[in-house]
C-alpha cells in the first residue's frame, strides 16, 4: 500500500483555516483539558461559566453562590505560559490500510499533516507517535516553523514498512489476529500537562489487552488535564456498499487461505454491521471518560466516492478540531 | 496423435466443468474482514451457470442491436435491394452481320456498307446531342458478340473491321440481348450461343470490362430485316434493306429406300424474290464429273421443285445460274452416301430367307450378349437383329442373374449391362413359332377356336395390306410364353398374341418368317415380315445430305451450306422503328446494391454511439 497521495488540504487552504480559527474565541469555559496559554499554572486568570467537561475541582463554590445565576457555576481559570504540545498517535495496523478508495491510514496521515503544519506554524510542539509496532523510531518530536518541512517525511517513515507499518509485502502475520505491541508507554514523558493527544484509529482492535492499555493511558492523560481527542475512522458504510450482494470472498490486506467465503445478503450484512457496532460499543464503554472528545468520521455509503473531497469536507467542517486553534477568551 | 488430442480435449472439458461448478466468487478487500467469520455458507444459486437476466438498459439494447445487425449482414451476403436510381448514358449498337448483309445492291454496294453508314450517322447524332458518354458495339447473327466499347471513333474503327458472315439471323437472341442491355445487366453472354466470346482484334478494351465501363441507357439495332413487332423495346431499329431481285436454293432433301437408306432421288427446292429470273438454269455436277441434271428452271409462282437421281455416291454440286444479288444461295451441295447392304444379325433357323433377301449377315462383337463366334462376317454393328422369341427368355434370365450377382461382380455386370443397352438400341425383330397354314378357305368342323382373330389395333401400320381371312387360316400359334408387359399387342387371336410392338427398346414380335410360297400364305407371311422390318428401320437416323454453317463453323465448305431460313429473302419492304432525332441515350435505371454494407454501416454507427455514450458517462 503506497500512501503517497497529495494532501487535499493545500498549504494555502490550511493557512486560511488557521486564520479563520484564530478569529474565533473558544466557546465556553475550559474543562479538564487545557490549550495554549491556558494551563495548570498558579496564576489566576478569570472566572468563567462552567461548561461541560470542565474539571469540577475548579468550581469556586463561593463565587458561584454569590455571582452565579440560578443554575450557573463559576470555575476559576488559570493562565499557562507554556507551549501547546500536540501529540498525534497513528494507528498503523493492517486494517487501517483499507479500503482502497481511501485507506484509513491515508486519512489519518492527511489529518496529522494538516494539524501538524498548523501547529508548527503557530510555534507549537508536535509529537508524532505510532500507536503500534516496534518501539524504535515510533516517536518523532517536531518544534518550530522550520520543522514543517520534516513533517511529511516523518509521517511516511512512521506509516511505511521501515517504520513498522504493515503493507502487502510485510511478513505474514500470525494465524490468529493479534494486535502488534503498543507503544503507549512511550507517551509518558512526551505528553505534558495541558497538551493535546489526538488518536487516529478505526478501533478494530483485536485483543482486549490493547483496549485496556489504551483506556488506562487515556485516563492517565485526562488526569493530567490533557485534552484527548479520538477520531474514529469508520469505513463500514462504504465497505458495505462495496461488498454488494452475492457470493463473496472477503479479503483483508492480503489474500489468505482462511478468507471467509460468504453469501452476502441483507441479513448477513446486518449481522456484520451488528458485530461492528457491538465491538465499538464495548470499546466506547471502556474508553469513554468525561472530557474525551470522540469524533466519528463516517465514510460515504457509496462504493465509489471522491476521497479528497470527502476528507476535505470532513476535516474543515469538524468543530472540535477547529477549536484546537481558536483564541482563548480572556 | 489423435488420441492425445482427444485426451487433452477431455481434460479441458473436465476443467471447464469443474470451473463452472465452482461458485462464481467475487473478491472484495475490506478492512472489516475479521467480522465476517461464521456467516451462512454459499448457496447453490451462486454457480457460474446461473442465469442472470441482463439489465434492460439502453446500452444493453444497443449491443443486442449491433450483434443482430452483424448477423443479418452475414446472412444477407447474396441479397440485393433496390437502392434508388442511377443515370446511365451509354449507347449500345447491335449490328447485323448475317449472310444477307452480303447482298449486293444495284449501285454496286453491299448492304453491310449501308449498315456501316447508318452506324456512323447514329454515332454522330449521339455525339452531337452530347448525351452519350460511351458507346458499345455488338454484332449479331446466330450469336451476339461484344465487339468494342469506348468512344465513337473507337467503335467505328472496330465496326469497319467487321464483315458479313455466312450465318443466319436469330432475332430471338437479339431480343434477349436487348432486354439484358436495357435492364442494366450489361452482359450479353447468357444468350450468346456457340463459341465463347473472344477479344476482337483491334478493339481497345477487353470485353469483360465493357458492361462495367459503359452502362447502357439506349439500344439501337441496325439490320436488313424489317423492324420486328417488339422493336419498341429498343430505342431505334434501323432497317437498311431494300428489295432486290434474287433467286436461290431454299432446301435440299432426299428420297431414300426405306430398308437400306439408299438415296434414290434428291429433291431440290428453289425460290425467287422480286422479278422472276428469265434464264435461270440448274446444273448438277456429280463427283465423277458427269452432269446428271442440267436444265432451265420453270417457276410455278415463285418456286421450282427439281428432282434428280444421283449418278454415284459423293458430293454433288448444284449451281444456279446466272449469279444474282445474293451469292450464298446460288450454290448448294448434296453429299450422297455410298450404298450398302442391310446388315442383319440373323439368329433364326430360316437362313434361306436371308439368302433370298440378299442382306448381309453380321455378328455382333464377342462382348455382346448372345454372340456366337463364327456365324458369319462379324464385328460390325447390325442395322437389325432377327431373333427367335426364346431369346426374350434369355434376356429376362440375364436380367435376373444380374440382379442376383454378388457385389464383387457388380462392376463386371454393370459393364455388361452397358453393352447390352448399347446393343438393345438396335431394333429387334422377334420371330414366333411359325405358321401352319391350311389350304382350304373353309375351316373344317372341330377346328380349335384359337385360330380366329380376337382383336387388333386398327391404326397400326404393321397391319398394312394384311388379309385377316388369310390370317385365320395361317394356323398362327401364340408365343410359348406370354410376352412381357412392355409389348403391346397389335393383332391377337383367341389363342393369344400374334403380333406385338415394343417402343423402347424398339422391337416387334411376328408369328414367323416369310414362308416363301407364292400363295396367300406366302404373301401374308412376307407382308407381315416386311411391315415389321419397315417399322423398325424407319426410325434409323441417316446421314444428312448437307449441314448448315454455325458460329463454330461459319465458313461454307463442301456440303456445309448457308441456306439459313429467310437469309435469301431479299424482298422485305424496309421498315424501321424510331428515329435518330428520338435517340436519347440517357436513361434512369433502378440500381440494385448489396444489402450487407448498409447493415454493417448501421452496426458500426450504433457501436460507436454506445462506446461514446459509455465514455461520456
Amino acid at each position: 500500500m503506497v500512501l503517497t497521495a497529495a494532501n487535499p488540504l493545500t498549504p494555502g487552504l490550511l493557512e486560511r483555516y488557521r486564520l479563520r480559527a484564530r478569529k474565533l474565541l473558544r466557546p465556553g469555559m475550559i474543562g479538564a483539558h487545557r490549550t495554549r496559554r491556558k494551563g495548570q499554572s498558579l496564576e489566576f486568570r478569570e472566572f468563567q461559566r462552567y461548561a461541560r467537561g470542565d474539571d469540577i475541582r475548579h468550581v469556586d463554590w463561593r463565587a458561584s453562590a454569590r455571582f452565579g445565576g440560578k443554575d450557573d457555576l463559576l470555575v476559576r481559570s488559570f493562565s499557562a505560559e507554556e507551549q501547546l504540545t500536540l501529540v498525534i498517535s497513528l494507528d498503523t495496523r493492517s486494517s487501517m490500510l483499507l479500503p482502497e478508495a481511501l485507506p484509513k491510514l491515508q486519512a489519518a496521515l492527511w489529518t496529522a499533516q494538516a494539524l501538524g503544519t498548523i501547529a508548527l506554524r503557530s510555534s507549537d510542539r508536535v509529537v508524532l507517535h505510532r500507536l503500534f509496532g516496534p518501539a524504535a523510531g515510533s516517536v518523532a518530536e517536531l518544534a518550530g516553523t522550520a520543522s514543517a518541512s520534516a513533517l511529511s517525511p516523518t509521517l511516511k517513515r512512521l506509516a511505511g514498512p521501515a517504520g513498522g507499518g504493515e503493507t502487502e509485502r510485510s511478513p505474514r502475520p500470525p494465524a490468529h489476529d493479534q494486535d502488534p505491541p503498543s507503544n503507549l508507554r512511550l507517551l509518558g514523558r512526551l505528553l505534558p500537562p495541558a497538551g493535546v493527544w489526538l488518536i487516529l484509529t478505526d478501533l478494530y482492535f483485536e485483543s482486549q489487552e490493547t483496549v485496556q492499555a489504551l483506556g488506562r493511558k487515556i485516563a492517565a492523560a485526562q488526569d493530567g488535564l490533557r485534552w484527548v481527542i479520538l477520531v474514529d475512522l469508520d469505513s463500514w458504510p462504504h465497505e458495505k456498499a462495496l461488498l454488494g450482494r452475492g457470493a463473496r470472498r472477503i479479503e483483508g490486506l492480503r489474500r489468505r487461505e482462511d478468507d471467509p467465503r460468504v453469501e452476502l445478503d441483507e441479513p448477513a450484512l446486518r449481522q456484520v454491521e451488528e458485530r461492528i457496532r457491538s465491538h465499538k460499543k464495548r470499546l466506547r464503554s471502556q474508553l469513554r471518560r468525561s472530557g474525551l472528545d470522540w469524533l466519528h468520521w463516517t465514510y460515504p455509503a457509496r462504493s465509489q466516492f471522491d476521497a479528497a473531497g470527502f476528507f476535505r469536507r470532513r476535516f474543515l467542517d469538524d468543530p472540535v478540531l477547529e477549536r484546537l486553534f481558536m483564541r482563548e477568551a480572556r | 496423435m489423435s488420441w492425445l488430442a482427444g485426451l487433452m480435449g477431455a481434460v479441458l472439458a473436465v476443467m471447464v466443468l469443474v470451473h463452472l461448478a465452482r461458485p462464481r466468487m467475487e473478491r472484495r478487500r475490506v478492512s472489516s474482514r475479521r467480522f465476517f467469520s461464521e456467516l451462512p455458507p454459499i448457496s447453490r444459486s451462486a454457480r457460474r451457470w446461473r442465469w442472470n437476466p441482463p439489465p434492460m438498459t439502453l446500452g444493453f439494447w444497443l449491443r443486442v442491436t449491433v450483434i443482430g445487425l452483424l448477423l443479418a449482414a452475414l446472412l444477407s451476403l447474396g441479397i440485393e435491394w433496390q437502392g434508388g436510381a442511377v443515370r446511365v448514358s451509354g449507347l449500345a449498337v447491335l449490328l447485323d452481320t448475317s449472310a444477307s448483309l452480303s447482298t449486293r445492291l444495284p449501285e454496286d454496294r453491299f448492304r453491310f456498307q449501308q449498315a456501316l453508314q447508318r452506324l456512323e450517322d447514329t454515332l454522330q447524332q449521339a455525339q452531337q446531342a452530347s448525351e452519350a458518354s460511351c458507346f458499345r458495339l455488338l454484332a449479331f447473327d446466330l450469336e451476339v458478340r461484344e465487339i468494342a466499347s469506348g468512344s465513337a471513333p473507337e467503335v467505328l474503327a472496330a465496326a469497319r473491321g467487321l464483315s458479313a458472315r455466312a450465318l443466319g439471323t436469330d432475332l430471338d437472341l437479339v431480343r434477349q440481348s436487348t432486354r439484358r442491355l436495357s435492364g442494366g445487366d450489361g452482359q450479353v453472354s447468357p444468350p450468346t450461343r456457340g463459341r465463347p466470346q473472344q477479344p476482337e482484334a483491334g478493339t481497345g478494351r477487353p470485353r469483360a470490362d465493357a458492361s462495367a465501363a459503359c452502362p447502357v441507357g439506349a439500344v439501337v439495332a441496325i439490320s436488313d430485316r424489317p423492324a420486328p413487332e417488339w422493336a419498341s423495346e429498343l430505342s431505334a431499329w434501323f432497317d437498311v434493306g431494300r428489295p432486290v431481285d434474287n433467286a436461290g436454293f431454299t432446301s435440299l432433301s432426299a428420297r431414300r429406300d426405306p430398308l437400306t437408306g439408299r438415296v434414290d432421288e434428291v429433291l431440290v427446292e428453289l425460290r425467287f424474290w422480286g422479278t422472276p429470273p428469265a434464264s435461270a438454269r440448274l446444273r448438277v455436277q456429280a463427283p465423277d464429273g458427269s452432269v446428271p441434271y442440267d436444265q432451265p428452271l420453270t417457276w410455278t409462282r415463285n418456286r421450282a421443285d427439281i428432282r434428280f437421281a444421283p449418278a454415284a455416291p459423293g458430293l454433288h454440286r448444284l449451281i444456279l445460274t446466272p449469279a444474282d444479288a445474293y451469292a450464298y444461295d446460288n450454290q448448294a451441295a448434296a453429299d450422297i452416301p455410298p450404298p450398302r447392304l442391310l446388315r442383319v444379325d440373323w439368329r433364326i433357323q430360316a437362313r434361306g430367307v436371308l439368302q433370298r433377301l440378299g442382306w448381309e449377315a453380321v455378328t455382333p462383337s464377342a462382348e455382346e450378349p448372345g454372340a456366337r463366334p463364327g456365324s458369319g462376317s462379324g464385328g460390325r454393328r447390325p442395322d437389325l437383329r432377327v431373333l427367335p422369341i426364346e431369346a426374350l427368355d434369355e434376356e429376362a434370365g440375364t436380367g435376373a442373374r444380374d440382379q442376383n450377382s454378388s457385389a464383387d461382380q457388380r462392376s463386371q455386370a454393370d459393364a455388361s449391362s452397358e453393352q447390352e443397352q448399347d446393343s438393345s438400341a438396335i431394333p429387334i425383330l422377334y420371330i414366333g413359332p411359325g405358321y401352319a397354314p391350311r389350304r382350304s378357305s373353309v375351316p373344317p368342323a372341330g377346328n380349335p377356336p384359337g385360330s380366329q382373330i380376337s382383336d387388333f389395333r386398327e391404326s397400326s401400320r404393321l397391319l398394312d395390306g394384311l388379309n385377316f381371312d388369310v390370317a385365320e387360316r395361317m394356323g398362327i400359334a401364340p408365343p410359348p410364353r406370354p410376352l412381357p408387359a412392355s409389348f403391346s399387342p397389335v393383332l391377337r387371336g383367341l389363342n393369344g398374341t400374334w403380333m406385338a410392338l415394343r417402343q423402347d427398346p424398339p422391337a416387334v414380335y411376328i408369328p414367323g418368317p416369310p414362308l416363301g410360297s407364292e400363295d396367300d400364305s406366302g404373301r401374308f407371311s412376307t407382308t407381315v415380315f416386311f411391315n415389321a422390318v419397315r417399322h423398325l428401320l424407319g426410325r434409323r437416323s441417316l446421314p444428312p445430305l448437307h449441314t448448315l454453317t454455325s458460329p463454330s463453323d461459319p465458313v461454307p465448305e463442301g456440303s456445309r451450306l448457308t441456306l439459313h431460313d429467310q437469309e435469301g429473302n431479299t424482298s422485305f419492304q424496309p421498315r424501321s422503328a424510331g428515329d435518330l432525332g428520338d435517340l436519347s441515350p440517357t436513361a434512369t435505371r433502378a440500381a440494385t446494391v448489396p444489402l450487407w454494407p448498409a447493415l454493417l454501416t448501421l452496426a458500426a454507427a450504433l457501436f460507436l454511439w454506445e462506446v461514446l455514450r459509455r465514455s461520456v458517462r
